[in-house]
């Protein structure tokens, strides 16, 4: 995919994108599924028999590329993730899923948000002044021992139930999405992730690629090879979202100290 | 060290009676001052205080700090500093009241109002009411608390001889109360009488305020992070309520020999709370599990029989690490279970709702309020429900900009909202900042029930002026009550007021 610039979310925001994914060494079939359209960025990893996982993910981002069209808030995403859950629930042979982590650009209060959406352990990550920062937070069962401080980080990644998840689309549970909302960074970086790329490759490592890869496209193909290169045990797919804004993001600045004698 | 209470001379008042020391604020009115007096000289159980206290509401309470029996409650700037554990209490994290246990050897030094107008002398007090910045109750050196300091003029003919009517089943250790399977899987050998009131999953902090029976705590918490988790019940709630669910298949796939697992067994009754299964319990018993296959012989027989299911064989899905996703409701052990506890427990306050009562014409009031706040008709004496959360006011910044308090509000620089439900998104307010004296994300003012909270999370601090009061530089992280009328300085001449709005 050609990283062009195209301006957004009214104007304000010029986002260049790349993206990859691959089957992985072990997989006949890959049930990721991914979206890159102009303010609309998902991705989607499937799960059932039958190959229903592929048209699990396939659906979801269907439904959501329809956000493309519309005046963003989170109640519109719910809504499109309720309709992907029903058509899933609807598949032939049932028991298929699919998590979602988006990042949609919207205009909050006149200024650019990127409104984040996530079910299950697919990521969104954040990069900016050279930091890597994981923005979702997984529904899973290790994530849920790692908030009550059972397990540490080191444990999670050996841990045997690492890819059971407890939120996803298409199950009879009700569909309910965490969100956040992340002013746009001028310069700053957004990687979505699949757990084909976490599942092999450590953050500090996805750090040092995303930084030695100021082309989006070649971040992604990157990541994409690193996760290969360490097993490539799942399918794997990777969105990578820079964005300039388009006057410069005063707002958006670090804070400075304030000067030592109250001279506020 | 004395053997009866001391207080340090201040404004606030101290009502000291046998067996229960209340500090109000001093510029609580006389009237309130007898009524609780009469309360605290008479022995009135902690019950009957705290309706007293809350009967005006929980908005029109001020801050107070209250020790009985071996209880301390606690709201807004009251505290309490135990020695020798040296442990610290507050109110002022807590939306409601913070109440807790106290070790009996441990001397209770109750405080309210600023360090400042300490003088350091304290004296004497056995029973009356005094003005004071601190009193200190000493740690009890034998059962019956007041049989030995008893010369006081008190006339207390019947209540003399409470033995602590209160139930409260917790503090101590006894082994009385569970003598059910459960023992075996928690070795409990804490030395402190209540591991602090940590993630419970209490969902409703102000759900029950005072009509209770029970010896329920309308609001035990104990720090700010933990008060987030009844902010968000949706979220929180139903995986608290799933967890020995989850705790049981966790078990299940850990243990070598699966046939030495015999904690699925000791699954609690769902009824009775699951306090101790979480935090280091968990960890524990996991471990536990998995490390001594061979005890499984001296636990108790009869709970094993109850739960044979324990014995299904690792899924194959678990096993083979070949980074399958699959949902937690494939798994065996959590096929069966008690999967994401029916959201249907009744009346619980959604996101948007709180609790309360509705007048005939609907309109929302506090839980304690006896008329209605919008048009003055008397409220019925019904139990609390869930009710549309009314806006609590408004702020207004000083550019001009605004938001309404029907929902938490972040104020700053380029607000930055986390980790929210689609009907908990937070209104967020940005403001210019040249200096970027400002943070990205500066302030929280947090709606919490019925109450107001402001969290300063900047970098350079938030100022705090209260109605009439001094400017305070809030303490980063932590809430803080406020009331209408109050003031945020942000710095770089931003600066944003918190109004009641008419309903």
């Amino acid at each position: 995919m050609p990283g062009a610039a195209v301006p957004t979310f009214g104007g304000l925001v010029e986002v260049s994108v790349g993206s990859a994914t691959d089957l992985g060494h072990h997989r006949r079939v890959n049930e990721d599924s991914l979206l890159v359209c102009p303010h609309v960025y998902v991705v989607a990893d499937g799960m059932g028999g039958h190959a229903a996982g592929d048209q699990a993910s396939a659906i979801l981002v269907e439904e959501m590329s329809r956000l493309a069209a519309v005046a963003v808030e989170a109640a519109d995403v719910s809504e499109v993730l309720q309709q992907a859950n029903v058509r899933i629930r609807a598949l032939a042979d049932g028991g298929a899923g699919t998590t979602v982590t988006a990042a949609i650009g919207v205009e909050h209060q006149g200024a650019p948000y990127w409104l984040v959406a996530n079910l299950g352990d697919s990521r969104t990550y954040q990069l900016s002044e050279g930091r890597l920062e994981q923005v979702s937070v997984d529904h899973s069962v290790v994530q849920e021992l790692l908030d009550r401080g059972v397990l540490d980080a080191a444990g999670a990644r050996r841990h045997p139930q690492r890819h059971v998840i407890t939120r996803a689309v298409g199950t009879p549970e009700a569909v309910e999405p965490d969100y956040w909302l992340l002013p746009v960074l001028d310069g700053g970086r957004l990687v979505l992730c699949s757990d084909g790329l976490t599942g092999e490759v450590e953050d500090a490592q996805m750090a040092d690629v995303l930084l030695a890869h100021p082309d989006p496209q070649q971040a992604a193909d990157a990541l994409v090879a690193m996760a290969l290169d360490g097993g490539g045990r799942d399918n794997v797919t990777v969105v990578v979202i820079d964005a300039r804004v388009r006057d410069g993001g005063s707002a958006l600045q670090d804070t400075l100290p304030r000067p030592a004698s109250g001279a506020s | 060290m004395s053997d009866e209470p001391t207080y340090t001379s201040g404004t606030a008042t101290a009502l000291v009676g046998s067996d229960c020391v209340l500090l109000l604020p001093g510029d609580v009115g006389s009237d309130r001052v007898y009524e609780l007096w009469a309360l605290v000289r008479d022995g009135a159980d902690l019950d009957a205080l705290l309706e007293v206290l809350v009967a005006k509401g929980l908005r029109a309470l001020g801050p107070f700090a209250l020790l009985h029996g071996r209880r301390v409650v606690l709201r807004g700037s009251g505290r309490a500093q135990l020695e020798p554990s040296g442990r610290s209490l507050t109110g002022a994290t807590v939306t409601t009241w913070a109440e807790h246990a106290v070790a009996a050897e441990e001397q209770v030094g109750l405080r309210l109002g600023p360090d400042t107008e300490d003088d350091g002398r304290p004296l004497p007090v056995v029973s009356g009411v005094v003005r004071a910045s601190s009193v200190s109750v000493p740690a009890r050196t034998e059962a019956p608390p007041h049989a030995a300091a008893e010369p006081e003029p008190e006339p207390e003919p019947e209540t003399e001889t409470e033995p602590e009517p209160e139930p409260e089943p917790e503090p101590e250790p006894t082994p009385e109360p569970e003598p059910t399977p459960e023992t075996e899987t928690e070795p409990e050998p804490e030395p402190e009488p209540e591991p602090e009131p940590e993630p419970e999953p209490e969902p409703e902090p102000e759900a029950e305020p005072e009509p209770e029976p029970d010896p329920g705590e309308p609001a035990v918490s104990s720090g700010p992070w933990e008060d987030l988790t009844p902010a968000s019940p949706d979220t929180i709630a139903p995986d608290w309520t799933e967890a020995p669910a989850r705790t049981a298949s966790v078990l299940v796939h850990e243990v070598p020999d699966v046939s030495a697992a015999p904690a699925p067994a000791a699954r609690p009754d769902p009824e009775e709370g699951y306090d101790h299964l979480f935090g280091q319990t968990v960890n524990r018993s996991v471990e536990e599990a998995a490390v001594r296959p061979a005890e499984a012989d001296d636990e108790p027989a009869p709970s094993a029989p109850v739960v044979p299911a324990p014995v299904s064989p690792v899924h194959p899905a678990v096993t083979d690490h070949d980074g399958a996703t699959i949902m937690r409701s494939e798994l065996p052990a959590a096929a069966g279970g008690a999967h994401r506890a029916p959201a249907a427990t009744s009346a619980e306050p959604g996101a948007g709702e709180v609790w309360g009562l509705l007048c005939p014409e609907g309109h929302p009031n506090p839980p304690q309020q006896r008329s209605c706040r919008t048009c003055a008709v008397p409220l019925p004496d019904a139990d609390p429900v869930p009710v549309p959360r009314p806006a609590l006011g408004r702020l207004r910044v000083s550019d001009g900009s605004q938001a309404v308090l029907d929902r938490t509000v972040l104020i700053g620089r380029a607000p930055t909202a986390n980790h929210f439900l689609e009907d908990g998104l937070p209104h967020l307010l940005r403001v210019v900042s040249p200096q970027q004296d400002i943070s990205r994300t500066h302030v929280e003012v947090r709606v919490e029930g019925w109450d107001v909270l402001v969290v300063d999370l900047s970098s350079n601090g938030t100022w705090l002026v209260r109605p009439g009061g001094e400017p305070q530089m809030l303490h980063r992280g932590d809430p803080v009550l406020v009331l209408p009328g109050s003031l945020l300085d942000l710095g770089d001449g931003v600066t944003v007021t918190y109004e009641a709005v008419a309903t």
